[in-house]
């Protein structure tokens, strides 16, 4: 039996070859994915890695005992003994110790914790030297920080205590690094506050003060420490082993942690599960890409072998006349095709991993290995045993074939069920597969493949209509005499082997065409997106002292407004609110960054949320503050129910309540105010009576503002009967039920009366320095109409209500829902200090140095976002990656569909040449000599485009752009169909230039066979 | 008038299969040519349509040399080949039909004659079956149809009755 | 065909000699794209075993038909058939290839097609044998004792595309005669041959018959070969029309009573035809009486004994 299949490959050589060679290929696509997925997932991982919190990528465990003396070394201890078991393989453990207390040095003092940290000394710089083991009687020695040095006033070789314990100055340290992650964040370096003048140094005067080895203290009690481990991911870790491993570790060691009595914490499995995430996300979007290479791999052997396998017809025929049972031809069958099929499988891995390494040198963002794993190989494998599949498919109609079928010297057509039953199959995968993916939710299985089953199912229909009207259209044309078009249709349409090489073109082109397309929309969904979360080119979140720091801050960094605005940002507390932007709102339309999708233009919105003020400001400069009141109320029935006075004043500190000492009492009093804070500037906000019950009508007269210093030096008069009296300055915090009224003449006042009633809010009058309620742009989401009143949380978290001025689609920074109001009003109409996310919104265009000069007028910068790198971070997550995959793919299968042509035109060249040989010598002129393959390619154009739409319609809804799913902006409904053209036009040139070729080749046999 | 004149021929390097031979075709006369199987006949049919060139000798029509197939259709040289040299992939008409355009008649009227021949050869039912679903009998039919349909001045028939 | 298919019980001894065959009412009908075609309309056929025989007819006459259902390749439509004592009618396709493989061998027409062209004589024979070979109680011969007998000794190691024509032809027979069966038919081996290449094959073939006693049926459409083999059957429209024996031609009588006019006297007596019917013990008379101006068919075919046909039916 071997002899014979030996010498049927020997025989068939070029066929054996062509089969090994697209089994190879099969295998190679096959192999490719899951290798990518693999490099790609340790890019992943790494991307995450480096974006996480350092308390995501630690697991800390605590001793429960607290020891005497000062922190040391733990690591001879039984608790790093225990640690030591219980860590898991790959975690790299850092041992430490703390004690928190007091250190009291000659300026000042800090509560602050010394720290033995293992390795500390080789991440900082050292004014000194690094604190070293002492022993009996020496001082233990420490090192501190700049600002600990600062406030306590200690220098290098000084003493302070802590917790009362003495202790010396080894060294003043900086660090070297403070995003590194030894520092876990904020855990050892304080940030920085915020204050009037700036420093560039980081830290503050809390940080971790740093110790070495001690001889043990002569009191036991005075420091008592608790041992720390803190056990490290790193990225080693996650190349080498699965998201899964690693979760079932920390939940061991957490368990086990417990159980020992080891307290601790992790946000370690945050990171594992976004690992994971991103990591499946990867491998589901893959699959299109991956199906579409291995479909059109097995399409193409299909196509290319079917031809050859008609040399196989007589001796199946021949075999089958001699009582050869069929079980033995499917021996033989499978045999001969098995042997290219083994072969290829290892071929097919080294391709793979080639290609995969290739593209993932090109694709991915961080450095990844691929390697050989079983994964790959089985693949692989897979593969090479679809080729093999899709050989045996080709002979399987002629292995159960009657004998008498295959002993005709020209097969019968195939007829009837059979003929049909792939595009039944077809439709029906792609018809489920659609179904699955449009019935929503996550994608997963069939539904991932859904483009590619719809564009093949949709190749074979289009693909059998082009055949029908080929046929008819080139016998018709034969009929009226146009030879050379009807032979050349008629060569194509009538030989059913061409049915699948046209739908196989059909799938390249179209699923490139949708490939390129989702990238396309791709690109742009990230752009936009990227521009509404971020709003403006450059976002700085600063730390500042109050709203109105830093206003005047980024004012004084950049007087003119040309490029960077103030904003304070607040979400919501209650879930139905609405998220509040509040800008300075003249820099608006230069510095944010303008979009469609808002709806609305910059310029507009900043001239409706700043309408004129209705009133100036009222501002107070000293540390006392004494208004003289007129009280009229009878004491008696409101017995011990206190009436008292609350002032609300902003300053650069913030905004606070100050209350009188003294409560009100009927008659004319001057009531005194402490007000330290406006001892540099501040404003008034508003004046509150703060009665909660009010028995009987109560008038105040307000009659004198006076600012003064403790010593009664520098009195100013701020505001005069005359001016209080003006009631266009002063809004009622509550219209409904007080009063305002005011007096004219000698005694010049205003009046507020409060009726009888309990009261929860304090009856006052607030400074009309702002417009109430306040003009907002409000998103269309909310509902409220255009002038309508909107209730929300102001930018001190307080509910106050807004006049919806003008309604956007979007609002930057906040998206789909939001209001955005001007920042100098907003901070004029608050009543309490800071809430929200603080900003410093850039434009491209500020200097260098911009971030200096905001440092300089005090404000601490925390972190930056651009859009440039938010859109980056897009094109690094799993869904960019899979779509980069499947472009190649789909680029790949191009070069797969001009091979099934040329293989296809291989297999037909004898026939074709023959026939028309025998026709030029009948007469046939030689101008009417066509390669016929133009067909193909023209309707691969076609088809392509057609099918193209259908798929974009039913499945794009489906392809998962953003890891999160979501985007504030709609995605487009269309990509650019100039780019979509570029790539899709050298295609057809190439499948048209193939044709030409193919039929210069046939025109040129046939000269040659016809002697002319 | 077709004449061979002393001609040799020889398929491309090989011994030549006819050596010196000398044939006059005269206008209506039917010229039968027999022999064992090996011996040439076939070789010297191919050489009077013209899709051999003599190595010896000419080959003439009307006066003129014969310079390759194409000549010889211009000369209206009819060939049905041994093999039938029919396109499968075409109908019996669409054969018939091919051959006629190519030779210069209207389409319309290609057509009738088409089926009148088929008719005449008892393939009127077959005219629209492609050639290879036809059984070797038919086929050879449809040959000798084309051949005739030609009304070529020369008619070469090569075994068209085994 | 009333009986279930089934599977002959595969005890089939080494045969002596070769197999009788006989057809009885043999139908074959099948389908095309445009309609059905009856390829046999009744034949019946006799043939002694270790007789050889010429099946002659023009083409479309239904002997590739006929040959192929004789050869096991495929079931009648109607009608039984006797390879032996096998009744191949109610054979399964597993019992008609067990036939196959032990006791018909077919030669295709067109030497070459009989053999696989990448391996050699040899193996060509024994890759034959193998279903014969699994056979309890079979004797196979060697390949080189069949090669030897048609003539084609020490050929073993060669492939079919270094012989001769002639040679080609008798590899072919050697390739049907390898499992030894009682039964051998054999398509057109002469037609691509010259004299000396067909002398060469009829040799082979009457040695075969001589030595073995195998049953010999050849389709030819050459007269020489009807001549040497003694008896010709003439197939024509789908039944036995004519034989010839030893050089003289007879009529013959179908299974239904029918006869085929001779065909030189079918175009002056045309369907419809009416005779007057005179018999004897030892002939037949029949006088034209009538012949119409319209054709019916044109089988020629006349009723002996019962009613003349009305026309047009």
């Amino acid at each position: 039996m071997l002899t014979v299949i030996w010498g049927a490959l020997a025989a068939r050589r070029a066929q054996a070859l062509a089969v090994l060679l697209l089994a190879v290929l099969a295998s190679a696509a096959a192999a490719a994915a899951p290798s990518y997925v693999a490099a790609a997932g340790q890019a992943l991982a790494r991307y995450e890695v480096s974006r996480a919190t350092p308390n995501e990528l630690r697991l800390r465990l605590a001793d429960p005992v607290e020891y005497p003396g000062v922190p040391g070394d733990p690591a001879r201890t039984p608790f790093a003994d225990m640690v030591k078991k219980l860590t898991p393989a790959g975690f790299e453990v850092v041992l430490g110790a703390q004690s928190g207390g007091v250190a009291a040095g000659r300026d000042g003092t800090v509560t602050s914790s010394l720290v033995f940290r293992a390795g500390v000394c080789e991440r900082v710089t050292v004014a000194g030297a690094c604190p070293r083991a002492t022993s009996r009687g020496q001082l233990p020695e420490v090192m501190v920080g700049t600002h600990t040095a600062a406030r306590l006033g200690v220098a290098v070789g000084d003493q302070f205590t802590f917790g009362a314990v003495p202790v010396r100055v080894a060294g003043i340290y900086q660090p070297l690094d403070a995003t590194d992650p030894f520092w876990l964040g904020a855990e050892y370096i304080r940030p920085a506050a915020a204050g009037p003048t700036g420093t560039s140094a980081v830290g503050s005067a809390e940080d971790a003060i740093f110790t070495a080895e001690a001889a043990p203290l002569t009191d036991d009690q005075a420091i008592l420490y608790r041992s720390t481990a803190d056990l490290y991911v790193t990225e080693r870790l996650f190349d080498t082993r699965s998201v899964a491993d690693l979760r079932a570790a920390v939940t061991v060691v957490t368990r086990d942690g417990s159980r020992e009595g080891l307290g601790g914490g992790t946000s370690l499995s945050s990171l594992l599960d976004r690992v994971a995430l991103q990591r499946g996300q990867l491998a589901d979007g893959v699959t299109l890409g991956a199906g579409l290479l291995v479909l059109l791999c097995w399409l193409v052997l299909f196509v290319a072998v079917g031809s050859a396998a008609d040399q196989r017809r007589p001796e199946q025929g021949l075999l089958l006349l001699r009582g050869v049972q069929r079980r033995r031809l499917w021996a033989l069958a499978i045999g001969e095709h098995a042997i290219p099929a083994l072969f290829a499988i290892p071929l097919g891995c080294l391709g793979g991993l080639t290609a995969a390494t290739l593209l993932a040198a090109h694709t991915l963002p961080a450095r990844a290995d691929v390697t050989v794993d079983a994964t790959v190989i089985g693949f692989a494998a897979i593969g090479a045993l679809g080729a093999l599949a899709a050989v045996l498919l080709t002979q399987a109609r002629m292995l159960s074939a009657p004998v008498v079928d295959l002993l005709r010297r020209v097969p019968a057509r195939v007829r009837g069920w059979r003929a049909t039953i792939g595009d039944v199959v077809a439709v029906s995968v792609a018809v489920a597969a659609v179904v699955q993916l449009r019935s929503g939710g996550s994608p997963s299985g069939l539904a991932l493949v859904a483009p590619v089953a719809g564009a093949l199912a949709a190749g074979l229909l289009l693909a059998r209509v082009t055949m029908i009207a080929g046929g008819a259209v080139g016998g018709a044309l034969l009929a009226r005499g146009r030879t050379a078009g009807g032979l050349a249709l008629v060569q194509v349409a009538r030989q059913p082997r061409f049915r699948p090489l046209i739908a196989l073109l059909t799938v390249v082109v179209a699923m490139l065409a949708f490939t390129v397309a989702t990238s396309e929309v791709a690109s742009a969904a990230y752009r936009d997106r990227a521009i509404v979360e971020v709003g403006a080119p450059r976002v700085v979140e600063v730390g500042a002292t109050s709203r109105s720091h830093l206003l005047a801050a980024v004012r004084a960094a950049d007087p003119e407004g040309r490029f960077a605005m103030a904003t304070v940002v607040t979400g919501s507390s209650s879930a139905a609110g609405t998220p509040l932007l509040a800008v300075d709102s003249d820099r608006l339309a230069t510095v944010a960054r303008p979009h469609s999708s808002y709806g609305m233009s910059l310029a507009d919105v900043e001239r409706k949320i700043r309408p004129t003020a209705p009133g100036a400001p009222v501002h107070l400069r000293g540390r006392l503050l004494t208004i003289v009141i007129s009280a009229s109320f009878d004491a008696e029935v409101f017995g011990g129910n206190r009436v008292r006075l609350a002032v609300t004043v902003s300053s650069a500190n913030g905004t606070r309540v100050a209350t009188s000492r003294q409560d009100i009492e009927p008659g004319r009093k001057g009531y005194v105010l402490q007000v330290p804070e406006c001892a540099q500037d501040c404003r008034l906000v508003k004046i509150d009576i703060v009665a909660p019950v009010v028995s009987r009508n109560l008038e105040v007269r307000f009659e004198e503002m006076r600012t003064g210093d403790e010593d009664g030096e520098h009195e100013t008069m701020v505001l005069t009967g005359a001016q209080f009296a003006d009631i266009t300055r002063w809004r009622l915090t509550d219209p409904d039920d007080t009063f305002l009224d005011a007096t004219s003449g000698t005694d010049v006042a205003l009046i507020l009366t409060v009726p009888e009633n309990r009261r929860a809010t304090p009856a006052g009058i607030a400074v009309a320095d702002a417009p109430f309620p306040l003009p907002v742009y409000l998103t269309r989401s909310t509902g409220t109409p255009l002038g309508g009143t909107h209730p929300y949380d102001g930018v001190d978290g307080t509910p106050t209500t807004a006049l919806v001025g003008g309604v956007a689609d979007r609002l930057p920074r906040l998206g789909g829902s939001g209001l955005v109001v001007d920042l100098e009003y907003a901070d004029r109409l608050a009543v309490a200090s800071q809430s929200g996310k603080e900003e410093v919104w850039l434009t491209g265009t500020a200097p260098v140095d911009v971030l200096d000069r905001l440092r300089a007028q005090g404000l601490v910068v925390q972190s930056e976002r651009t859009i440039t790198g938010v859109r980056q971070d897009f094109d690094r997550q799993a869904p960019a990656l899979a779509l980069r995959f499947n472009l190649f793919a789909a680029l790949a299968g191009v070069l797969i569909g001009a091979a099934g042509l040329i293989a296809m035109a291989a297999a037909e060249q004898r026939a074709r040449v023959a026939m028309l040989v025998a026709l030029r010598r009948q007469g046939l002129p030689p101008r009417a000599v066509r390669g016929g393959y133009g067909l193909p390619a023209a309707v691969a154009a076609v088809s392509g485009g057609l099918v193209t739409v259908v798929i974009w319609l039913l499945t794009r809804s489906g392809q998962r752009l953003f890891s999160d799913g979501r985007s504030p902006v709609p995605l487009p409904d269309w990509p650019d169909v100039g780019r979509l053209l570029m790539f899709t036009m050298p295609t057809i040139a190439l499948f048209a230039l193939t044709a030409v070729v193919l039929g210069r080749v046939v025109a040129a046999s046939v000269r040659r066979r016809s002697g002319r | 008038m077709l004449n061979m004149d002393g001609v040799s021929v020889g398929y491309g390097d090989a011994p030549a299969v006819l050596t010196d031979i000398s044939v006059t075709v005269r206008p209506g006369r039917v010229l039968a040519l027999t022999g064992s199987s090996g011996a040439g006949k076939t070789t010297l049919l191919n050489a009077m349509a013209g899709l051999l060139r003599p190595r010896d000798g000419s080959v003439t029509v009307d006066g003129r040399p014969l310079r390759d197939r194409d000549h010889a259709v211009e000369h209206r040289i009819v060939l049905i080949p041994q093999d039938n040299g029919l396109a499968p992939i075409l109908t019996a008409a669409e054969n018939l039909q091919v051959a006629l355009v190519a030779g210069g008649v209207t389409p319309p009227e290609a057509l009738r004659q088409t089926a009148a021949m088929l008719d005449l050869l008892g393939l009127a039912g077959q005219a629209d079956q492609l050639v290879e679903e036809l059984s070797g009998g038919q086929q050879q039919r449809t040959a000798v149809a084309r051949g005739l349909a030609l009304r070529g001045g020369v008619l070469l028939a090569d075994e068209v009755t085994s | 065909m009333t009986a279930e298919p089934h599977d002959e019980p595969l005890t089939l001894a080494r045969p002596a000699e070769g197999v009788a065959v006989t057809c009885h009412r043999l139908i074959h009908i099948y389908s095309t794209g445009t309609g059905d075609v009856v390829a046999l309309s009744g034949v019946d056929l006799r043939i002694s075993p270790g007789e050889m025989l010429a099946l002659v007819g023009p083409s479309g006459s239904g002997k590739s038909t006929l040959v192929a259902i004789l050869g096991g390749l495929m079931q009648p439509s109607a009608g039984r058939v006797y390879v032996g004592d096998h009744e191949l009618s109610r054979l399964s396709s597993k019992g008609l290839a067990a036939l196959r493989g032990a006791t018909i061998g077919t030669v295709l027409q067109g030497a070459e097609r009989n053999l696989l062209p990448y391996v050699s004589l040899s193996r060509n024979i024994w890759l034959a044998q193998r279903p014969a070979a699994r056979l309890a109680g079979r004797r196979l011969d060697p390949p080189e004792a069949i090669l030897d007998l048609v003539g084609l000794a020490g050929a073993g190691s060669r492939r079919v595309g270094d012989l001769t024509p002639g040679q080609r032809q008798r590899a072919a027979l050697a390739q049907g005669l390898a499992a030894g069966p009682g039964l051998l038919l054999v398509d057109e081996p002469t037609s691509q041959l010259d004299a000396s290449g067909r002398d060469e094959v009829l040799a082979a073939l009457t040695a075969v018959n001589a030595e073995r006693g195998t049953t010999v049926v050849v389709v030819t459409h050459d007269g020489e070969v009807g001549a040497q083999l003694g008896r010709a059957v003439t197939i024509r429209d789908g039944r036995v029309g004519a034989e010839g024996r030893n050089g003289r031609d007879f009529a013959v009588v179908a299974g239904d009573g029918t006869i085929q006019l001779p065909p030189e006297t079918v175009a002056t007596f045309p369907a419809g035809t009416l005779f007057e019917v005179d018999h004897t013990d030892q002939s037949i008379t029949l006088r034209a009486v009538a012949t119409p101006s319209s054709l019916g068919g044109d089988d020629g075919v006349a009723r002996v004994g019962g009613e003349p046909r009305p026309s047009g039916s």
